[in-house]
Parts: C-alpha cells; sequence; structure tokens
C-alpha cells in the first residue's frame, strides 16, 4: 500500500473531514475492511453515502472493494491502518494551507506524514456555508520521489474527475433549481451530500472505481 | 552543525563593506563555495542555456539512443523570483510579514524588456501560500519544500512556487522561489530535478542563517543570496537543457556491439595492449573504481553524493570513455528496456544513413603517429605486471609525463618516411586480412565492418591517409599517455617491425582512415526521449499530448459515471471478523488504464557527456580542464554536506591527458574540526594503479574485459559478457 486517495470535505459543521479513502490492498485485503463506526460525529455532508440498493438492510455497510489484477481496492469513510496521520494531512491541505478551490495542484508532506498531491475544489449549493460546498481530492504517498514521478497522471486523472463533478453539479442545479435563490441566501443551512448535489446517489461508488483506476496505474 | 559549516567563512568576500570581524578566523573551512561569492553578480544576463558541443550523430545515439535533436524546456531567467520573508509573529497586524529579500526589487534581476507588473505576482500571493492559514500554523511541516500553482499574469501565463518555513533563533522566516514553468513543463524542469531544487534553496537558507540572522552585519545586504539564487537559476538551467545519458541501451545488441568494440579500441590504442603488451589497465582500473559507486550514480535514491568528473579536451574521445563507463551503470527498470522487445526504427536509420561513425577532424590521431611512435620503441609502461604498488605521497614520474606530454613531441612522430611505411602496412594487411581475421583477439565489429566495406572503399584508401593532417595539439592531450613514457621507461614489448605490426592495429587503422568507410549506424528501436526524460522504448508511435491523453482520460470518466452506459454490478459479502458488510463492485471496463501505464515517462539521472564547464548537478560527467576546477569541485562538495542527510560526499577525479584517477571524499563525521578537508587519494597514476582500487573489483572487471576481447559477435560470446557484467 504505497498510495491512498482521498476525498477530504471542508465540512459547515465538522470542519475537515475525509469522506473516503481508497487504496490497494494486496495482502490481507480484510484488515482494511471498516468495522461499524459512530455516526454521530458525522453529518450528511461529510458521510460517505452508498446507494440504498447496494447497502446491506441487515447489515452496517462500510466498505467497498474491487478486485483487479490480483489487487484488492478498498473504499472506506476513512483509513482504518492510516487514520491520524491521513487526518492529518487533510486539516493540513483544507486549513492549515491556504487553499484555492479552483483544481490547482499543490503539494507538501513530510516524512512521518507521507506527501501528497492535492488539488481543491468547490461545488455550488445555496444551502451551504457561503453557498458553496469545498472539497479536495488528495493523494499521499510515503515516498516523496515516487509521488511527485507520478505528478502527471495523478494531476490529469484527478483534474478530469474535478471537472466532470463541477459541471455536473452545475446543470443538475440549474434543471433543479427552484428559483428561490434569493430566499435560501444565507439562511437555510443544511448538511447535503454530494450525491444530493450531483443527484447521482452512485456518485462515490463510481469515485472509488476512478480512484482504483488511478491506483492500479500508479502501482505497475 | 551551522556553526561547524560556516566556523570561518571569509565574508569578506562576499560584501567588501560589510567590514566584519570573522573574516580571519580560519582561512578553510568554508562551506559554501568561496569561489561562488566572489563571482561578479552584474545582472543575469549573462545566463544563458548552457552550451553543449554539437556531438556527431554516432555519439548521440550511444550516448542519448538517438541521433535526433532533443527537446528541452528553455526558461526564462528574468522570469524566475525569490522572496525571503520574516513572519513577525503578529498575527492581526496587517504588516506581520516582513519583506527582508525580493529580487524583483534586486536591480540585477531586472528585465531589460518587460514591465515588471507584468510578470510579478502581488507579494500577498505569495506570502498566503508561504506561510498558510495564521490562524492554524502548523509547525511540523516546518523545513519541507511545498509547491503551489500561482496564478496566470499577462507576461507569466504559468508559473510554481516553492517555498518552505523555518524557524532560527525563535524567529519566523521562509524562502520562496517562483520558477516560470506551466504544468506540462513541471515533469519535465521540477520533478527530475527536485532534488537539486531543494538543495539550492537549503543552501540559501543556511547563508541567510549564517550572514543575516547570525550575524547582524549582515542585514540589508542580500549579495551572498542573489548569488545563491542566481547560481540556483543558472543550475536549474543547465538541468533542463543539457542531455542526459540513458543508461541500459547496452541491452540491445547492435548498441553493444558498439561498446565492445568501443572497450576494444580504448584496450588497445589507449591503454596500448596489444600482441603480449599488458597495457596501462586504465580503463580496468577506471572501470572497477566506479563500479564501487555505481549504484550511488545511477540510482535517484542514493542519500550518498558522488561525482565522476573527468578532465578532458578531446570531446569525442572521452564521450566514449563515458559511453563505456556507462555500459557498467545500473538502468532505471522502469525504461522496460529489454534486447528482445525492438522494433527497429527504420525512419531513424533513413535519416542517419551515411552518416560516418567516426569524425576524421576531430577524432583520434590515425596510424601514422601511432606506428611512428611504436617504432621508435614499442612501450608499454607494465609495471601492472610486477604486482600492486603502494601509492607515494610524492608521485615520482608525474612531472615527467606531463612535461613530456607536450604538442611539441607529436610532429615529430609524423615523419614522411613513417606515413609511406604506414601506408605500405596498411597495404599488406588488406592484402592478407584473411589470415589476420582468424587471429584477431580484439575488435571483432570493426573488422567486420572493414570487410563490409572493403569493395566499394579500399580505393580511397591511400587518398585518405595522406589526406590526413596532422590534428592540432589540443586534440591531443587526451591521446596516448603511454607513449609517451618511452623516454623514461624501460620495459618495452620489443616487435620487431614491420612485420610485426600490430594486426588489430592495422584494421582499426583502416577503420580510421578509410575516409568513405560507413560504420553503419546502431540499430536501435524508436526512442521517443527529450532531454530529461524518456517516453516511450521501442514504440513508435509518438507519446500523446497533454490534451489528448485528457480527453482519454474524459471518455472514460464519462463511460463509468453516465448512468446509462456503465455497467457496475455489486455484491454483498459479509465480514464475519468486523461484523460488517462489504460491497464487491465490479466494473467492466477497468483495464483500459494500461495504456497510460505504458506511456508513462522515467525521468533520467542527471549524468551527461562533455559539457563546456564543470556543472555540479551531474553525476557523471566530462569538462575541459580549469585552473580552479579543482576548487570548484572540493566546493561543491562542501556545499553537499549541508544536507542534513547527507554524511559523506565523494568525487572520482579522472584526467584523462595525466591518466590520473584521484579521489576526493569529504566525510561530516570524520572530520570533526569544521574544515571539511577533502581526503584525496590517488587512485591511478604513474601508468598504474594504486593499492586504493579494489582488487576483486579489478579482477572482475578484468574478466569482464578479456570476455570482450574474445566477443566475436554471436550471441553466445556476447551473452557471455553480459553474464560477467551482471557479476561485477
Ligand atoms: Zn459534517
Amino acid at each position: 500500500m504505497v498510495f491512498t486517495v482521498l476525498l477530504a470535505h471542508f465540512c459547515d459543521i465538522h470542519g475537515p473531514r475525509s469522506i473516503l479513502s481508497t487504496q490497494q490492498t494486496t495482502e490481507l485485503p480484510e484488515q482494511y475492511v471498516l468495522p461499524e463506526f459512530s455516526k454521530e460525529s458525522y453529518c450528511t455532508s461529510c458521510l460517505l453515502m452508498l446507494p440504498k440498493h447496494v447497502v446491506d438492510p441487515n447489515n452496517p455497510t462500510t466498505t467497498l472493494q474491487t478486485e483487479l489484477n490480483n489487487n484488492v481496492y478498498t473504499t472506506t469513510q476513512y483509513n482504518a491502518v492510516r487514520f491520524r496521520v491521513l487526518n492529518s494531512v487533510v486539516r493540513k491541505c483544507l486549513s492549515e494551507e491556504t487553499p484555492v478551490y479552483d483544481a490547482r495542484p499543490m503539494f507538501f508532506g513530510d516524512e512521518s506524514r507521507g506527501y501528497s498531491i492535492a488539488l481543491s475544489f468547490k461545488l455550488k449549493d445555496l444551502e451551504a456555508r457561503g453557498s458553496e460546498r469545498r472539497y479536495a481530492y488528495i493523494v499521499n504517498c510515503k515516498n516523496e520521489k515516487k509521488l511527485l514521478d507520478n505528478w502527471g497522471v495523478i494531476v490529469e486523472t484527478i483534474t478530469v474527475m474535478i471537472e466532470y463533478l463541477t459541471k455536473k453539479s452545475y446543470e443538475y442545479e440549474m434543471v433543479n433549481s427552484t428559483n428561490n435563490e434569493i430566499f435560501l441566501r444565507g439562511k437555510n443551512m443544511q448538511s447535503r451530500s454530494m450525491t444530493e448535489l450531483l443527484g447521482d446517489d452512485e456518485v462515490f461508488v463510481k469515485m472509488h472505481l476512478w480512484n482504483a483506476k488511478l491506483l492500479e496505474s500508479l502501482s505497475s | 552543525m551551522l556553526g561547524r559549516l560556516f566556523n570561518g567563512r571569509s565574508v569578506e568576500q562576499m560584501d567588501p563593506q560589510a567590514g566584519s570581524t570573522r573574516s580571519n578566523s580560519a582561512p578553510s573551512g568554508n562551506s559554501l563555495s568561496t569561489k561562488m561569492m566572489t563571482m561578479n553578480l552584474s545582472s543575469i544576463s549573462d545566463i544563458k542555456t548552457s552550451p553543449f558541443p554539437n556531438d556527431d550523430s554516432y555519439s548521440k545515439t550511444i550516448l542519448y539512443g538517438t541521433p535526433n535533436q532533443l527537446n528541452f524546456t528553455p526558461l526564462h531567467p528574468y522570469s524566475f523570483r525569490m522572496v525571503l520573508v520574516q513572519d513577525k509573529g503578529e498575527i492581526i497586524n496587517r504588516d506581520n510579514h516582513k519583506v527582508l529579500y525580493d529580487s524583483s526589487r534586486d536591480h540585477h534581476f531586472d528585465d531589460p524588456v518587460a514591465k515588471k507588473c507584468d510578470y510579478r505576482h502581488e507579494i500577498s500571493e505569495l506570502l498566503d501560500f508561504m506561510f498558510g492559514n495564521p490562524i492554524h500554523q502548523d509547525f511540523h511541516y516546518r523545513g519541507r519544500v511545498k509547491l503551489h500553482v500561482l496564478s496566470s499574469l499577462p507576461g507569466l501565463q504559468k508559473s510554481v512556487l516553492l517555498s518552505t518555513q523555518f524557524e532560527h533563533s525563535k524567529l519566523n522566516f521562509a524562502i520562496a522561489v517562483v520558477i516560470p514553468v506551466n504544468q506540462e513543463q513541471l515533469s519535465q524542469c521540477i520533478i527530475p530535478n527536485w532534488k537539486q531544487l531543494i538543495h539550492h534553496i537549503a543552501l540559501i537558507k543556511t547563508s541567510f542563517i549564517e550572514n543575516h540572522v547570525l550575524q547582524k552585519q549582515q542585514q540589508g545586504n542580500y549579495l551572498d543570496i542573489a548569488i545563491l539564487f542566481k547560481q540556483a537559476i543558472i543550475s536549474l538551467q543547465n538541468l533542463v537543457s543539457i542531455p542526459r545519458i540513458l543508461l541500459g541501451i547496452t541491452q540491445f545488441d547492435s548498441i553493444f556491439q558498439d561498446w565492445c568494440f568501443e572497450v576494444n579500441n580504448w584496450i588497445e590504442i589507449k591503454d596500448g595492449a596489444r600482441l603480449g603488451c599488458i597495457g596501462t589497465k586504465f580503463l580496468q582500473s577506471l572501470l572497477a573504481v566506479v563500479n564501487g559507486i555505481k549504484d550511488d550514480i545511477s540510482l535517484a535514491n542514493s542519500n550518498n553524493v558522488v561525482r565522476v568528473v573527468i578532465m578532458a579536451i578531446n570531446p569525442i574521445v572521452v564521450q566514449k570513455l563515458i559511453f563505456i563507463i556507462s555500459g557498467i551503470l545500473p538502468y532505471n527498470p522502469e525504461l522496460k528496456i529489454s534486447s528482445s522487445a525492438s522494433n527497429i526504427d527504420t525512419t531513424l536509420e533513413d535519416a542517419t544513413q551515411g552518416i560516418q561513425r567516426h569524425n576524421p577532424k576531430r577524432d583520434e590521431p590515425v596510424s601514422p603517429q601511432y606506428i611512428a611512435t611504436t617504432r621508435g620503441s614499442p612501450s608499454t609502461p607494465s609495471i601492472i605486471s610486477k604486482g600492486w604498488e603502494i601509492p607515494s605521497i610524492t608521485p615520482s614520474r608525474s612531472t615527467a609525463t606531463t612535461t613530456t606530454m607536450t604538442p611539441i613531441s607529436r610532429p615529430s612522430m609524423i615523419q614522411p618516411m613513417a606515413s609511406s611505411s604506414s601506408v605500405a602496412q596498411l597495404s599488406s594487411s588488406l592484402q592478407s586480412h584473411n589470415s589476420f581475421s582468424s587471429s584477431l583477439s580484439r575488435g571483432f565489429h570493426m573488422l567486420q565492418n572493414w570487410k563490409n566495406s572493403m569493395d566499394s572503399t579500399s580505393s580511397s584508401m591511400t587518398n585518405s591517409i595522406h589526406g590526413y593532417h596532422t590534428p592540432s595539439p589540443k586534440m591531443e592531450y587526451d591521446e596516448y599517455p603511454w607513449s609517451t613514457t618511452t623516454a623514461t621507461t624501460t620495459t618495452p614489448c620489443q616487435q620487431p617491425l614491420p612485420n610485426s605490426l600490430p594486426r588489430t592495429m592495422s584494421s582499426f587503422d583502416l577503420t580510421q582512415n578509410m575516409g568513405k568507410l560507413k560504420r553503419v549506424m546502431p540499430k536501435l528501436p524508436h526512442i521517443g526521449r527529450n532531454v530529461v526524460n524518456v517516453m516511450s522504448v521501442g514504440d513508435s508511435c509518438s507519446p500523446l499530448t497533454k490534451s489528448e491523453r485528457l480527453n482519454e482520460y474524459r471518455n472514460e470518466l464519462l463511460q463509468l459515471m453516465d448512468n446509462s452506459t456503465s455497467c457496475i454490478t455489486t455484491s454483498l459479502e459479509y465480514d464475519p471478523i468486523k461484523s460488517v458488510s462489504v460491497v464487491n463492485v465490479q466494473y467492466d471496463d477497468l483495464t483500459s488504464e494500461y495504456e497510460h501505464e505504458r506511456r508513462r515517462t522515467v525521468a533520467l539521472e542527471p549524468l551527461c557527456g562533455y559539457i563546456s564547464e564543470f556543472t555540479p548537478c551531474f553525476k557523471l560527467q566530462a569538462c575541459p580542464p580549469s585552473q580552479d576546477l579543482e576548487t570548484k569541485i572540493i566546493n561543491t562538495m562542501r556545499n553537499d554536506l549541508l544536507e542534513a542527510n547527507c554524511e559523506e560526499t565523494r568525487t572520482i577525479f579522472v584526467s584523462l591527458r595525466a591518466r590520473e584517477i584521484r579521489e576526493f571524499v569529504i566525510n561530516k563525521s570524520i572530520d570533526n574540526l569544521g574544515t571539511y578537508k577533502p581526503t584525496i587519494r590517488r587512485l591511478y597514476t604513474n601508468g598504474k594503479p594504486s593499492s586504493y582500487v579494489d582488487r576483486a573489483a579489478f579482477d572482475k572487471v578484468s574478466k569482464v574485459l578479456d570476455s570482450v576481447g574474445d566477443c566475436d559477435g554471436s550471441q553466445e560470446s556476447m551473452q557471455r559478457v553480459r553474464t560477467l557484467l551482471s557479476q561485477i
């Protein structure tokens, strides 16, 4: 497990949070399965929301896994193995740096927390503080050189995803807005998931696959 | 550590007005290069892309894998910028940040043409990135270099900011450098040179702490910082414009044959080993020495700083030596070079047909001189046969060697008689080529080529020899040092002439002299590369442009995201240990990513051929002699030690003219006086290796060289060489 891909969110209520964390788990993929965890410290906008039709109605469903060329890619709300380290990476990216939410890449890191390439972006949401929700796509790697050597693949793969999310959320907003922008602005703040902003409850599952593809190309 | 490193630095040299009281404390131990500090910083207008020799196609092919011109990204020196800022720790104060130095306010860095505001970012934008959020400062990341992409300006569309924060004497500072590259150029300019860029920032930081934090006298005068910044710009210019050697191409048989050819050539012509003469073993010694540090030379992750610097005058000769050295260096496995996977690049072949391997104007002196020399007293200082000699502190013959090796001695060798005699030799050799081919010990390749071109070019042979002009003295220095020891050495391999003219020499002479002889350019698969990166090996389709790649990604992503086209299937699996359910997700189209993987670029390590002057950032290089070359190298080594994790720095310094190999080592822990004096050892001098050369490596290299001599070009014989090579 060299690289980890994170979708982080600056939650209006909870601050910098990881929404999903994808990693390659070649050995013992079961150890990366996340046990049930308390959702109390999460809200709709910072929780990993899975589509209803894939969730087990009888058991908590915490983990997405995909096998690809003998590697298993696992996505969970947060990284069970490097929880602290990656949490601090998310904090660093979204609150300690000066974030520019226009998908410009940045690079930072140190030996203890690994090195990261991060692209921050925002999606329009009238029910959010400042009418926008702020996210960051982060790829973290313990090896600085390995990460930088893959700058092109990482930045391009993520740029395309952010481009899509921005465009899709804008289109969805245009179709579904109820013309109550003035009424809502600054009032009625509510937690909303990215799934709602895009009108696609599978969006995190698709992100999981996209991240798996990225990790697969980084691992070979 | 800083105190130790900088103890006794002569700051007067940096700033004549400063009147430092420390300038006389200790004469040696300048850590940041003294030479550098005395450099005149009149302006940066003299920064140009470092010129490199206009190599011939053969040199280019064996060193870079292609005779084609290599693209590079020119960097505009005036668009660079550096700021040095103090954080006063007053978060609520609007003027919390004090800009101590800003190169955009330094007239040395003024662009004579462009308007400053067109290419200078507001300082606030830089400060935001340098210091981050003032409320949520994270001190743990201090000292690391981070990278941000800056906003576009009318005169500077794309640029990035490298910055680092640090604390000293309870004060907080940050250094930032603006580099004018776009994201596409990042992979050619910034990423392969990350280590070097960090090193330059570390030098600036160290100089700043020493001269502006610890010594208040220096306040307000930032000449040292300006000079170091200029050095950083020059260094990056060099790194992005000087072509890097492509290690690993000897995996291709055609290049490997050339390698064997050049090895044999060197041993016979330069080291003088032939028909019972053991030769100087110079090449063998050098390869044994390089072998000891080969991983540090070719691998990026090494913390040991090593350099091999070959001082030479003749670019072609020394580049062949570098090619020989490169054949023993490990290559980046990500290059996926294999001898089998090669579609020969036919376009390349067409483009280079008719190009002569040897350029008679610049290449080695040819047979007439050689024969004349060997006739007088064919000599080889075969001291090595007497065993290993402990190197003496005062080399007994080095003076004699250098003095006798003056250009004056050369013209006397070219006697009309000798020339005509050599023609006779060559003619007789030509007639009996069948017989000598069987006894040829070295140089199967040149023989092959000689045979191939016999019919068409034999008539031109005589002309070409007569037409050959005495090489200018400049070209001679790197040649045959052993022949100049004739006067002082009395261990000749006596060969009665003319009958015993070394046969391989004859064939070499033929190769050299048949002016129209076309040595076939080595056949290689297409190698897509620029100065720094390799994009493809054996894949003739040109690499995708950034926009083409992005479009491919976009199509793939749309396929995945669009519910009408994506067919994601899921299944649930219960995990009894964690008591949760796992969703297994499957998607049909996950494998197309391999296309991108295959096209990923690989950055080459900074190893180069012959460059116009010593350039610290290259780990292997050849450069012309200069008076202060040794000082430059040693100062560079001292600067290496400023890196926290660098404990030792080592340079193998080769003088091709004197046939001398020396090793400079500076070790942080051994040197507790803080002077950082190098330990200098002579590894090869006076025509023989010293006891410092690793005997086991020397013997292993010997086996390789023997196998090269025996190599007849067959797969088996080449495999034998490769096997032995892999064992050293
Ligand atoms: Zn939340």
